[in-house]
């Protein structure tokens, strides 16, 4: 059976049976790279889901405010999300259904050639090469914490990346120069807050950018302003986020955003020892304490 | 009049005496950026990230100071100091916007000074559009890829050459001014541009009936697609930021310390919730589908109610960039059907 037929049948069952009110999937996009989120709230549209190497979304961002009975698609991206936001007590697990996807990777239509796209979408048409870096790094193995899952097992065959390879490669800069080249990049920023508003982890109810009073941050559009809410931003995401990368896949201004949550990640690997969005049981390290920690301060 | 022209060399020409604006960058970032030469613009990109909007509406902008730590309070508005300036390799799409934002900014009875200005000592040399991307839909908004309105000069690569035209007066005058760069056209050339044109205009012809869309929007205010699209939409800043026709600002004053209090206008979007809000908290916008149908509406009724014209040039971006696929050309599309 293919996938979108095994999808659709099960999703089917789960409204049939009543287990769920809602559920977040993909749907086709109004381009053939587009494949794009999609809510159904009935059985009868489920013809409208479908799974493909476009479905880069990170759809535990819908999971948000208070839930009727939901299913979700989740591949490997949202499933770890959805980890962070059990931890984080953002979602109710009994009004949770998860149906995983053994994902294979998805593709940056950045780097496919797009003109020489099959009209049907076939899973895996593009190679190894097209997909984007996060998922060159990926490992594969699914958090344990699914109901249900689809999809044939994927076999790794692929060259083994280093997933911190670039960071090295910025640790090697003097920190002026790396300085320089953040300034630039922050230059850029619009705010559009897309950033945020595309990350799971940013779940806060008033962010300290929309606090008006009193003011947080400067309203003013200037690479130090910028730059007081990009930083801020990720350090307060910091071991809790999974390298969903949808951070920098939707910034319009193409900031590198990966080059700093992977920094942030692999100080906490290597400061804790802990890997984020693997066990909701665990607690990330910045959000709790242990009595035989090093710092004075907390005890 | 029209001829060959050596680009190189008129760039050199003119940034003696104007500050040349021109798309810089590559296809991850793009932008209109001043350039001392050629070698720096990109003209080979088909549209820059940021809009040229950004040149005649700044994202923030200092309108005035305060400073009250001297004995009497002093109130310095902010000049223009802007030169007199040519922005070069503007795309129809993007002159059309400005075209736009002009009405809006300088068409009432209070012209917006520090806009108006800047359009005044603009001079623009387009650029025909020879490879119009998959989102682009400006034939449909009465735009086209060589539509030349709003240009004082227009560039069209052919061959390798630039074939540059001049559309009114001023730019009459570039060709008695720098007589050495420019070379006569051959008829091969012309006749090269001419089947260009008629190819681009083929792919690019899409119509639509905006009015037959403008009265569905009006008459059905709760067509559940507002409802779909809002389940899926994050309410980022994306769309309306990098639009060239969007053009709503908030006003904010603020002072560092021990520096003088700044009041400065910058950019905002209908798509935040803060947007509508209310000092009282109440806030007539606070579901986001109402967000998502105000985009709509503004461009496609409210503006056609205003300006006789809809509020968007087909430029694609918020199709090329919204990040979970609210596509503009489908919605209309739906709304009509
Ligand atoms: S910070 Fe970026 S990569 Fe990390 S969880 Fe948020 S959106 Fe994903
Ligand atoms: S998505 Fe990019 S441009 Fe938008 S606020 Fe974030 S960093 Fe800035
Ligand atoms: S860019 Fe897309 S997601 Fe962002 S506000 Fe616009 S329609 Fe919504
Ligand atoms: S609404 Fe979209 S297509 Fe229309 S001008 Fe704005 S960004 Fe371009």
């Amino acid at each position: 059976m293919d996938i979108n037929s095994e999808l659709q049948k099960k999703v089917y069952k789960l409204f049939e049976e009543g287990t769920i009110k809602r559920f977040i999937g993909y749907e086709k996009g109004s381009l053939p790279y587009k494949t794009r989120p999609c809510i159904i709230t009935k059985k009868e549209d489920v013809n409208r889901l479908i799974f493909d190497q476009f479905c880069v979304n990170n759809l535990s961002i819908y999971l948000r405010g208070d839930l009727e009975k939901t299913g979700i698609l989740a591949n490997m991206c949202t499933l770890k999300s959805i980890v962070a936001l059990l931890q984080g007590n953002q979602v109710k697990p009994e009004n949770l259904y998860i149906l995983a996807v053994n994902c294979p990777g998805m593709v940056d239509p950045d780097k496919a050639e797009l003109s020489s796209l099959p009209a049907q979408t076939k899973l895996m048409p593009f190679g190894y090469k097209n997909l984007y870096d996060k998922c060159k790094a990926c490992h594969h193995e699914l958090p344990k914490i699914y109901q249900d899952l689809i999809g044939e097992e994927i076999s790794v065959a692929c060259e083994p990346v280093d997933e911190y390879a670039f960071i090295k490669d910025m640790e090697k800069l003097t920190q002026d120069e790396r300085w320089k080249f953040w300034e630039k990049q922050f230059s850029k920023c619009i705010r559009c807050y897309a950033c945020r508003n595309v990350c799971p982890i940013c779940y806060c109810k008033e962010c300290m950018v929309d606090k008006a009073n009193p003011q947080w941050v400067s309203k003013l559009n200037q690479s130090s302003t910028n730059e007081y809410y990009n930083l801020m931003r990720v350090i307060h995401v910091m071991g809790r986020c999974t390298d969903c990368g949808e951070c920098e896949r939707v910034c319009p201004v193409k900031i590198p955003y990966r080059k700093l949550i992977k920094k942030m990640e692999k100080e906490i690997k290597e400061l804790y020892g802990y890997v984020p969005g693997k066990d909701p049981k665990e607690l990330p390290p910045l959000s709790t304490f242990k009595e035989e920690d090093p710092e004075k301060g907390i005890k | 009049m029209e001829k060959i022209v050596n680009l190189s060399r008129l760039i050199e020409e003119l940034v003696k005496e104007y500050d040349v604006f021109a798309p810089v960058g590559d296809d991850n970032f793009s932008q209109f950026s001043p350039i001392k030469n050629l070698g720096e613009a990109n003209l080979d990109l088909i549209n820059t990230t940021k809009p040229l909007k950004n040149l005649f509406l700044p994202q923030s902008e200092k309108l005035f100071s305060v400073d009250g730590a001297k004995e009497n309070i002093t109130l310095e508005p902010k000049k223009n100091i802007n030169n007199k300036r040519i922005i070069l390799g503007a795309k129809a799409c993007e002159v059309k916007g400005i075209e736009l934002l002009t009405k809006v900014y300088t068409g009432g009875t209070l012209p917006d000074e520090l806009f108006e200005e800047r359009r005044k000592n603009t001079i623009i040399i387009g650029l025909s559009c020879l490879e119009p991307r998959d989102t682009c839909f400006c034939a449909a908004l009465g735009v086209n890829p060589f539509e030349e309105k709003g240009m004082d000069l227009v560039l069209t690569k052919i061959n390798g050459k630039f074939v540059m035209k001049s559309l009114n007066q001023k730019g009459e005058e570039f060709f008695k001014k720098y007589p050495d760069v420019f070379s006569e056209i051959n008829k091969e050339d012309l006749e090269k541009r001419d089947k260009l044109k008629e190819s681009v205009l083929k792919k690019q012809n899409l119509s639509l009936d905006l009015k037959e869309i403008k009265e569905k929007l009006d008459k059905e205010v709760d067509n559940p697609l507002w409802e779909e699209i809002s389940q899926r939409c994050i309410n980022c800043g994306i769309c309306t930021y990098l639009c060239p026709t969007c053009q709503c600002f908030d006003i904010h004053d603020e002072a560092g310390k021990g520096q003088a209090l700044c009041r400065f206008r910058t950019w905002d979007s209908c798509m935040f919730p803060d947007f509508t809000l209310m000092a009282g908290g109440h806030n007539p916008r606070g579901k986001k589908k109402a967000r998502i149908r105000q985009r709509f509406m503004h461009k496609f009724s409210y503006f056609i109610d205003n300006f006789y014209e809809p509020g968007c040039t087909g430029c694609g971006r918020c199709i090329k960039f919204c990040p979970v696929n609210v596509d503009i050309l489908e919605i209309l599309k739906k709304v009509k059907d």
